[in-house]
């Protein structure tokens, strides 16, 4: 059988609905997905179908669903609204519901043995959850509540299990990146990214930045981050950024700025670590990036056709869903 | 396209109400600063007021060189002349500062100030007033460039004075009224002038027409064969079609095309004029310049002899106000023949000087600061007179340019030598202007009529270290190395405000400074500073 | 002829110039009747001259005339959300809807009125607050023309005359005669919209008494502290051989008010300087401070309080810079909370010292943000319909006035001009928003224009 080659990247199929998808989750071995949208609905796609649309299937959310995760027959919500939902997919009905933060839900992950779920919020914790009972395993912390100068809220955007489930990452506004043993919760390291916040005092008076999207490599050795390199106006207008730290030591080892008026917002590993996928969401349209994951160089770029808040890569890596701005997209990497 | 002239019969709305006769005035071949004095001593001896004193030739002669050179006069300057035995000094003073490349720059400042009449559009026109001033180019020249009505193109671009204002045709219809005409015929935009009724909102709008055909093609001034004029509406209500109508009720008929026709023509002009800029980087060539050119027409009409009275009249009222304080028509924007001059007659005669003298801008200005009244005190004792019977000297306060460059001097009094080549002084003049704006910024408010100073200026002048340090920088060690307090004091005083100390003064910083004897340094500073922070530095007196 | 203002007789206005002296020819003017020359002169010249009370030195140690200040005087204090906060992330949420954004909103204390959640400390006590949701303006840039035009009230009545900005207008009509501290002024948190005279007040034809004491980036006035120089000693005798050059300079001069002004500036200089401790809020108790907040903008709107508490009757306050193209909800995640704290931080506190009857605060800005949420997650500029607030001195509490459509797309209710705004503000602190006084160019401006209504529903 012939390898996918990324010079046919192409989009086979597009749905379009008005309003931003912001987050997907695809049932195993299939084409359905499950999608966020900022207009508190979770819709479902199947691009197995011919003419494949969006149906909105599930109502709870008070806010934007920032998150969702298939874990067995659940689908997991987590939105804006502070809540985690269960809801059953088979019978298309809510499960439970869990007040999980104090704060807005900023992104949800699930360990590859799918027993746990791992949550970050504004209210800067970062909390596990048992993904079968929806209990509340344990609490991390360590962030800052507040940003070094001048009082403002700290924000902590994402949070990622590394591929042996064995820790968890998160990484806030200020580009401090947090990993703890998942087991006993103690911490394993911690450094600060740079390059992604701008604390701009003089001219905005604001901070603006953060580490937007987070995954471990394959070997669970190291943490790719990626965001936008920091600016000074209130506009996306840097260029993307990659960064690959060595977590244990806090040494980056790998660096990529690309574009320009892009941020990345999502990220994607090869299941056999032959590509990183990076996708811009708020900002240019801008393009796909496959990055090469042991050298910082671009493999192929692709426009992306509107901006990309989420995706998700199927288990060949022949095909990958990309959902954002007015669209949902299927791309297909043929042989 | 056709166009002819009409004479509205609907009464004058420039002019004077009294209009002597020519043989009435006094003879022209009289010195100007001499029918000055003539018409100013007859009116004050009619309102039976004795004017003051002439003014200390020490002061006199600040003023002069603040008037004329934009600044205070060096130490050496300031005594030179009141040690002259010579009667014709003065007039010899004004004519070497009149002749100097000093008064170019500064009547290029000045100018520039008031062409841009409070217009935040408005650019600097400084490049082409120095050049027009060095060759004393008439008034009449420089009101056809600035318009954009002369043939010939200049590099130094004086048509950006209608260019920059195109974005507010409203502003730079009144700028160019006000400015040339001394007429502010702003509220004739909505509304009958309430002093003239004649002044009706056909004047706005007809001004404004004349600039409606412009438009501005790749930083050049081009006019359009094809504009629809807008209609406005009157305060009763009435749609009003608006066309070309000078000030005097000089109307301009146009043979408009019929509406169909005229928007497909104005529709295949756009379409001309936008091809042109498409390859306008390349082809460096222009849309075609149509017969009948709006701008041009108005500087023709305003020039005409019937009309040049009103045109030549303005700006003799607005240079008497800049060397007078007060002009003979006040408001300066606004002589209408309600407005009557305070010396009509004076005015009058002026005006027929003016004109007979070709528009000569420097001719005027030295008859102006030549006369007796000019020359007089600031000072007054008891019940102020009247402004407008110029008894008195009036107080004014020195422009940002005035008192940037002055303190320069007077901290560093040094930088100036007499008889220095005119390059020599050229270059050090430079070299101080273009530190002005890092060192004081908009620290000085540039005067208008009431300026209430801020504490913002005070303030600064007071507690701020930069401000503090070049405060008489070179002066005090200069002061240093003289023998003894008397003399220090004096140098300073010579150097700060232009003459000698007074015996009230030389006691005065000479307690001050004997009880600081031990940091002689830190004495002299303050001394400097409170000479340069006195409002006798601050203001032209 | 005919006139812009309404035929009010100026009777009211003495046939006197500043000094007392009869005035007997006037100037021409543009459009206008003699009694509008009068009347500038008392507009321009009513308060520079008298130089009799030191009102305002040393009130924060002297409780007794802090007191009197209060029955006296009436102040505002301006918070000006510099770079356009946006409408939905603060008083006019519309959850659920397209153009809603992520965030909830909260219960306030009027019953029925929900603001964003990011506000939960103003949501207590909106009761005491009246909000204008349908406030409208043609203004959408942070810069030029429109921003000129809505800081001097979006007048059409004057052609291409430039007014003063409101800031310098209320600092010129609020001002005590004989003040020793300053009229006017205005705080910035960031150079945006300060640096080339943007979005600063402005005094035009008022002159440069009434501008602000501008303070960017900090909490005290450069300049206003002692050179290192120095000593305080040196800097008075200075003064004095100063002064005693003026006095002679002055005596046969006394006829002209801008070299009176000239002395008045210089002896302001002492009186600022002495009220150093004005700008330094190390001299309030941990409490005050930490109720502020330690953002920028909390210490300077604690510096605000102290000088509203001293007599300064405007302070405009200058939050920005909320120009949230992209990531509008990061940015307002950011500063609403700061802006909630800090102006429940500020009613309150005045409150507390008895000053809310006298003192009026404003929220305002240049412009509010779209209702659409563009590819950056951003908001742009928006001035069809947006919020502003009034709370305290003369403003009815708990109103809610006006209202925009569903999505917040324009005003469906009640909609508020910036001129009506303006209006407002001055009925509030008892200033006859039709007063007359006369432009440079002698026509007669009233301090809104001719027919302006004030929102009376939000005038206590």
């Amino acid at each position: 059988m012939l390898a996918p080659n990324l010079d046919r990247v192409r989009i086979s199929k597009t749905v379009t609905h008005p309003g931003d998808f912001l987050s997907v989750a695809r049932e195993p071995n299939s084409e359905r997905l499950w999608i966020g949208h900022t207009d508190f609905k979770i819709y479902t796609i199947d691009f197995a179908a011919a003419s494949p649309t969006a149906t909105a299937i599930f109502e709870g959310h008070n806010s934007y669903v920032s998150a969702l995760r298939v874990i067995g027959a659940s689908l997991v919500s987590a939105s804006w609204d502070r809540k985690l939902m269960w809801w059953d997919i088979q019978n298309r009905r809510l499960v439970r519901t869990v007040a999980a933060h104090e704060l807005w839900i900023r992104q949800l992950a699930v360990n590859t043995a799918q027993s746990l779920l791992a949550t970050v919020s504004d209210d800067m914790t970062c909390k596990l959850w048992d993904a079968q009972s929806g209990r509340l395993v344990r609490q991390l912390g360590g962030f800052e509540e507040r940003l070094p100068r001048y009082d403002y809220p700290n924000k902590l955007f994402v949070c990622a299990f590394s591929p042996d489930g064995r820790h968890v990452a998160a990484a806030d506004e200020a580009c401090r990146v947090i990993v703890w043993e998942t087991e006993s919760g103690r911490e394993a390291a911690r450094f600060d990214a740079s390059g992604f916040f701008k604390a701009d005092w003089d001219r905005n008076n604001h901070p603006y930045g953060g580490i937007r999207c987070m995954a471990f490599t394959l070997d669970g050795r190291s943490l790719a981050l990626a965001g936008m390199e920091n600016t000074d106006v209130a506009i996306i207008n840097g260029k993307a950024l990659v960064q690959i730290f060595d977590w244990q030591t806090g040494r980056k080892n790998y660096e990529l700025k690309l574009g320009g008026n892009i941020q990345f917002e999502c990220l994607s590993f090869h299941p056999q670590s032959e590509w990183l996928l990076a996708a811009p969401g708020a900002g240019g349209a801008g393009a796909l990036y496959f990055l090469n994951s042991a050298q910082p160089r671009v493999l192929k770029e692709t426009p992306a056709t509107m901006q990309t808040f989420a995706m998700t890569v199927n288990e060949a890596a022949d095909a990958f869903y990309t959902v954002g701005r007015g669209k949902a997209l299927k791309w297909e990497i043929p042989a | 396209m056709k166009y002819s002239n009409i004479l509205l019969v609907v009464g004058l709305v420039l002019g004077s109400s009294v209009t002597a006769r020519a043989q009435d005035l006094l003879p022209p071949d009289r010195p100007i600063s001499e029918a000055i004095d003539h018409y100013l001593d007859a009116k004050l001896r009619k309102v039976n007021v004795e004017p003051a004193p002439q003014a200390p030739s020490t002061t006199l002669v600040r003023r002069l060189y603040l008037d004329l050179a934009g600044r205070i006069p060096t130490p050496a300057e300031a005594r030179d002349f009141p040690l002259s035995k010579d009667p014709f000094a003065k007039g010899k003073l004004i004519e070497s500062l009149l002749a100097s490349p000093e008064f170019v720059r500064h009547n290029a400042k000045e100018f520039d100030v008031m062409l841009r009449n409070d217009n935040p559009d408005a650019g600097s026109l400084r490049p082409y007033l120095l050049q027009v001033f060095q060759e004393n180019r008439p008034w009449d020249r420089i009101f056809r460039d600035l318009v954009g009505a002369s043939e010939t193109a200049n590099p130094t671009k004086p048509e950006s004075f209608v260019l920059k204002r195109l974005k507010d045709p409203d502003a730079l219809t009144r700028d160019v009224a006000s400015l040339f005409f001394g007429l502010n015929i702003t509220c004739a935009q909505c509304h009958r002038h309430p002093e003239i009724s004649s002044l009706t909102q056909d004047y706005f709008f007809g001004m404004k027409a004349f600039f409606s055909y412009s438009y501005d093609f790749q930083g050049h001034l081009l006019d359009r064969q094809y504009v629809k004029l807008a209609d406005f509406k009157t305060k009763a209500g009435e749609t009003r079609k608006a066309s070309l109508l000078f000030l005097s009720g000089t109307k301009i008929e146009i043979d408009a095309l019929p509406d169909a026709e005229m928007t497909k023509a104005i529709q295949a002009e756009s379409k001309v004029i936008q091809e042109a800029a498409k390859t306008y980087a390349k082809s460096k060539q222009l849309p075609p310049t149509p017969k009948f050119r709006p701008r041009t027409r108005l500087a023709e009409i305003a020039l005409e002899n019937a009309n040049r009275e009103m045109f030549a009249r303005s700006i003799v009222n607005r240079l008497w106000f800049r060397f007078y304080g007060h002009g003979l028509v006040m408001r300066v924007d606004q002589m209408h023949a309600k407005n009557e001059a305070s010396h009509p007659e004076l005015l009058q005669w002026l005006t027929r000087d003016f004109l007979a003298h070709n528009y000569d801008l420097k001719r005027l200005s030295e008859g102006l600061v030549s006369s007796r009244a000019y020359a007089r005190s600031s000072e007054w004792k008891g019940k102020e007179p009247a402004k407008d019977i110029f008894a008195v000297a009036v107080v004014r306060p020195l422009t940002p340019a005035q008192w940037g460059l002055s303190h320069r001097l007077a901290s560093n009094p040094g930088v100036l030598k007499i008889g220095e080549p005119a390059e020599v002084r050229r270059k050090a003049l430079d070299a101080i202007e273009s530190q002005l704006p890092k060192m004081f910024g908009n620290l000085i408010e540039q005067p208008r009529e009431e300026l209430q100073i801020g504490i913002t200026e005070s303030l600064k002048l007071s507690n701020d270290p930069a401000l503090l340090k070049i405060t008489g920088d070179k002066l005090v060690p200069a002061l240093r190395k003289l023998p003894n307090a008397r003399q220090q004091i004096d140098e300073a005083v010579w150097a700060i405000l232009s003459r000698p100390a007074s015996p009230t003064e030389f006691e005065l910083f000479g307690d001050y400074l004997s009880q600081r004897k031990d940091r002689p340094d830190d004495a002299l500073q303050h001394m400097a500073w409170a000479l340069i922070n006195s409002p006798e530095f601050r203001f032209n007196h | 002829m005919i006139r812009i203002g309404p035929g009010k007789p100026a009777h009211k206005m003495p046939k006197k110039d500043w000094k007392g002296n009869s005035m007997t020819k006037r100037i021409p003017v543009n459009c206008g009747s003699p009694e509008h020359a009068f009347n500038r002169r008392a507009f321009l010249g009513g308060v520079g001259g008298a130089l009799a009370a030191t009102v305002g030195l040393d009130v924060l140690g002297e409780p007794l005339l802090a007191n009197q200040l209060q029955r006296q005087q009436k102040r505002v204090i301006m918070l000006f959300l510099s770079g356009g906060a946006s409408q939905f992330e603060t008083w006019d949420p519309k959850p659920g809807r397209a153009t809603g954004g992520p965030f909830q909103t909260i219960q306030t204390s009027i019953p029925g009125y929900r603001i964003c959640e990011l506000m939960p400390r103003m949501a207590t006590r909106m009761h005491k607050t009246a909000v204008i949701r349908s406030f409208s303006s043609p203004n959408n840039e942070h810069a030029g023309r429109g921003v000129t035009a809505i800081l001097s009230g979006e007048r059409n009545d004057v052609g291409t005359l430039r007014t003063p900005s409101i800031g310098c207008l209320l600092a010129r009509e609020l001002s005590q005669p004989g003040s020793l501290v300053p009229d006017h002024v205005g705080l910035y948190t960031t150079y945006v919209g300060f640096n080339n005279n943007v979005q600063v007040d402005f005094a035009s034809f008022l002159g440069a008494r009434h501008e602000p004491i501008h303070i960017l980036n900090g909490l005290a006035p450069d300049g206003n502290q002692l050179p290192a120089f120095l000593t305080d000693r040196d800097h008075r005798d200075r003064e004095t051989l100063r002064d005693q050059l003026a006095q002679g300079f002055q005596a046969n001069r006394e006829r002209d008010a801008t070299v009176a002004s000239h002395r008045m500036a210089y002896q302001r200089v002492r009186g600022l300087m002495d009220n150093h401790r004005l700008f330094d809020i190390s001299q309030e108790p941990r409490t005050i401070r930490d109720r502020y907040g330690h953002s920028l903008f909390g210490q300077q709107a604690l510096v605000a309080r102290r000088l509203v508490e001293a007599g300064v009757p405007f302070v405009r306050l200058n939050r920005g810079w909320w120009d949230s193209h992209g990531e509008n909800f990061e940015i307002h995640a950011s500063l609403v909370p700061d802006l909630d704290k800090v102006m429940s931080a500020l009613l309150e506190d005045l409150e507390q010292r008895g000053l809310i009857e006298n003192t009026l605060v404003v929220t305002f800005a240049e412009m509010g943000r779209t209702p659409q949420i563009n590819a950056m997650r951003g908001r742009d500029h928006w001035g069809r319909c947006w919020s502003v607030t009034l709370s305290g001195c003369g403003i009815r509490g708990g109103v809610v006035h006006g209202s925009t459509n569903a999505d917040g797309t324009d005003v469906a209710q009640d909609r508020v001009s910036t001129a009506q705004f303006f209006a407002t503000i001055f009925r509030a602190v008892g200033i006859d928003h039709q007063k007359e006084y006369t432009a440079p160019d002698g026509r007669p401006i009233m301090l809104t224009p001719y027919h302006t209504q004030p929102v009376s529903a939000v005038l206590a």
